[in-house]
């Protein structure tokens, strides 16, 4: 066997193990999903009793028709069983109705998850471009005054209050420069110096007006995630720097920038990778506050409504969608690990 | 290019430097070191607490943030004191919205006449109890755990970890909000919710320590004269840890903080006939556009003690544990 023939065998071999890894990580990720969904489920069937709300719908309710009504939606039985009924239908893909709305949850979960998904991508955008270039900067030139006016602004991010940045953004860039800070459009847009009402006016326009409607969401978020980012990029750098290989590209005479960008920053990247595919599920469960301060209809606002109206079959798939992103992406960031750095192998 | 190069090797010496001469002074190798009064002492054996010390101070950052935070709670634990005993829910309809510095109200007047200052002392009384009522019992237990977990090994510790691994995939805030809004919003409840989902970061991180920690000689040691696991556990491990765990639950207060904050703005936290700088936030926040000066003072009070408790982590896992320095 050559050598190239062995290297093959290796990866393919690896490759094997890698599957076996993902697979079983996948089933051990669904039974926590399982569990999660329990539990989940059981704080929610206690926040709200359903007669409470039939009682307030029609105060001459007698007690037989609402032995009546239980039957039917199966709220005679313990939570325990109800809890199965739940998992019956999820499986089927239905979860159940909206007590606000009347209709399935799943499409309107599914209609929110856009709205989200852009606020999310930009910011994702912003905070890569900007948070891993200044980390790196700042451990290449570690403990120069850049460095420390960073770090500095780095601390700052980590400890403002994300609603109160909200609100300063608001009085400030909103009332100030006259930033739309509520929902995602406005009711009538300016075309050509008239005002047309927001669905007749050409798609350029509505994209400009959505465009405005993100810029203040998206700076505070941004302006939070990028201060952690920053200094993990910091730490992982320094990290790699400090190792011998580094040492030795530098003693064999390599340029310092090439030192620093091809050798040490490739290194680098593998943990910074894995880091921001973990923070994407975390960014929308974070969406919550920020949504709701910006009337932002995402499914983070659709949560905080449908706890607040005891609606409780949509803040379950609610739930339940999140922490499948957190259970899905923290899989994937150690699957990318793997992947990017041939180090690892998970036998 | 070659400049940069230079400059880069002059601060990897000049840090070198600056390490060697930190390590000689702290065990006064150097033959001597100056005290305070800039005489030379002789060869000193400093103790644990006097190089804790010694370190700490270097970190400027930290002494500021510890400066505030001692600040803080002079300011809100004496708060009867400095507000000339107002009452913070002593309402006066007839001066609502006073603007800041009007006289007898230094901040001025919330939306039901109450003063701003009053509000804020006592609010900073209940923020701050809060925050170290979460950190300390959610840090020890979390360390409780991770030690466990890390000591014995085997099925135990994959059951404390794939439940670490549960309380790691749930989206915190939604089913924090979930939970507050059924059990009430209180205090007490907020507490516990923030103690149960805020442990298993720590465990985690402790049980990395102990893997490494129960391989050492001493360990080994204190098995071979017979020490029970428990005795082990707490006598030889738990110490070992303390100073990581420390800086953890320094941190955690912050975050303590911040996540009671951020459920009392929601409407979620604590009742708002006690005040926090969360719903002040939370109630100033209807009035935005009357009163702006309501939103800033309790964000920029939250912002402060936040900001002030990282600092003072960092300092202490300087100062606590070099090894531990990036």
């Amino acid at each position: 066997m050559c050598l190239f023939e062995q290297k093959v065998d290796a990866l393919r071999k690896a490759g094997q193990y890698m599957w076996q890894y993902v697979v079983r990580q996948l089933i051990q990720r669904l039974f926590i999903l399982l569990i999660i969904s329990f539990l989940a489920f059981l704080a929610l069937n206690m926040m709200s009793d359903p007669v409470d709300i039939l009682k307030s719908m029609d105060p001459h309710i007698t007690q037989q028709q609402i032995d009546i009504y239980k039957k039917q939606q199966g709220l005679d039985k313990s939570p325990g069983i109800r809890y199965f009924y739940w998992l019956k239908g999820a499986v089927h893909g239905d979860f159940g109705k909206s007590r606000a709305y009347k209709e399935d949850v799943l499409p309107l979960l599914i209609d929110r998850i856009p709205n989200t998904v852009a606020m999310q991508a930009i910011v994702i955008l912003i905070i890569v471009f900007v948070a891993i270039p200044l980390g790196i900067f700042s451990a290449v030139n570690q403990y120069s005054t850049w460095d420390y006016i960073l770090t500095f602004f780095a601390f700052t991010g980590q400890s403002l209050p994300i609603f109160w940045v909200g609100l300063m953004l608001i009085l400030w860039l909103g009332v100030g420069y006259g930033l739309p800070f509520t929902g995602m459009y406005s009711d009538l847009v300016n075309v050509g110096g008239q005002m047309v009402p927001y669905s007749q006016a050409p798609w350029l326009i509505r994209f400009g007006d959505r465009i405005m409607h993100l810029i203040l969401p998206v700076i505070t978020i941004s302006l939070l995630s990028l201060a952690g980012l920053m200094r993990y990029t910091r730490s992982a750098m320094l990290e790699v720097i400090r190792q011998d290989y580094v040492r030795t590209a530098r003693a064999k005479g390599i340029p310092e920038r090439k030192v620093v960008y091809s050798h040490a920053m490739r290194n680098a990247m593998i943990p910074i990778a894995t880091i921001v595919i973990q923070m994407i599920p975390r960014l929308f469960a974070g969406s919550l506050i920020v949504e709701q301060i910006f009337g932002w209809p995402g499914v983070g606002k659709m949560i905080f409504d449908a706890v607040m109206q005891k609606d409780y079959n949509l803040a379950m798939v609610d739930l339940m969608f999140m922490s499948f992103l957190m259970v899905i992406f923290t899989l994937l960031a150690d699957v990318a690990y793997a992947f990017l750095d041939p180090r690892i192998t998970y036998r | 290019m070659k400049t940069k190069k230079n400059m880069n090797q002059d601060l990897n010496q000049k840090e070198e430097e600056s390490i060697v001469e930190e390590r000689d002074s702290i065990n006064g190798i150097a033959g001597g070191i100056e005290n305070e009064a800039g005489e030379v002492m002789g060869n000193v054996d400093y103790t644990y607490a006097q190089m804790v010390w010694i370190r700490f101070r270097k970190h400027k950052m930290a002494l500021t943030g510890s400066a505030i935070i001692l600040i803080l709670l002079i300011l809100a634990f004496g708060a009867s004191t400095w507000c000339g005993g107002q009452n913070p829910s002593f309402t006066d309809i007839t001066h609502r919205f006073l603007p800041p510095f009007s006289p007898g109200h230094f901040l001025g007047t919330d939306d039901v006449g109450r003063d701003v200052w009053t509000r804020l002392l006592y609010g900073g009384q209940t923020s701050l109890e809060i925050g170290f009522f979460i950190a300390i019992p959610a840090g020890l237990f979390g360390g409780l755990v991770g030690s466990i977990s890390g000591y014995f090994g085997g099925w135990v510790d994959s059951v404390l970890m794939r439940l670490v691994e549960i309380f790691f995939s749930i989206p915190t805030l939604p089913i924090l909000v979930t939970l507050s809004s059924y059990f009430g919003a209180n205090k007490a409840n907020i507490i516990l919710l923030l103690i149960i989902f805020g442990w298993a970061g720590t465990a985690r991180m402790i049980r990395g320590l102990v893997l490494q920690i129960k391989n050492y000689e001493f360990i080994e040691a204190a098995k071979a004269i017979g020490c029970t696991n428990t005795r082990i556990i707490l006598r030889h491990i738990f110490p070992n840890t303390l100073a990581i765990l420390i800086v953890q639950m320094t941190l955690a207060i912050g975050g303590a903080i911040l996540a009671e904050s951020s459920l009392s703005f929601l409407g979620l936290g604590v009742n708002p006939s006690t005040p926090t700088w969360g719903n002040m936030l939370s109630s100033a926040q209807n009035f935005m556009w009357n009163a702006p000066h309501l939103v800033v003072w309790p964000g920029l009070m939250i912002f402060l003690t936040i900001l002030s408790f990282n600092f003072l982590g960092d300092g202490l896992r300087d100062a606590l544990d070099p090894k531990l320095k990036q």
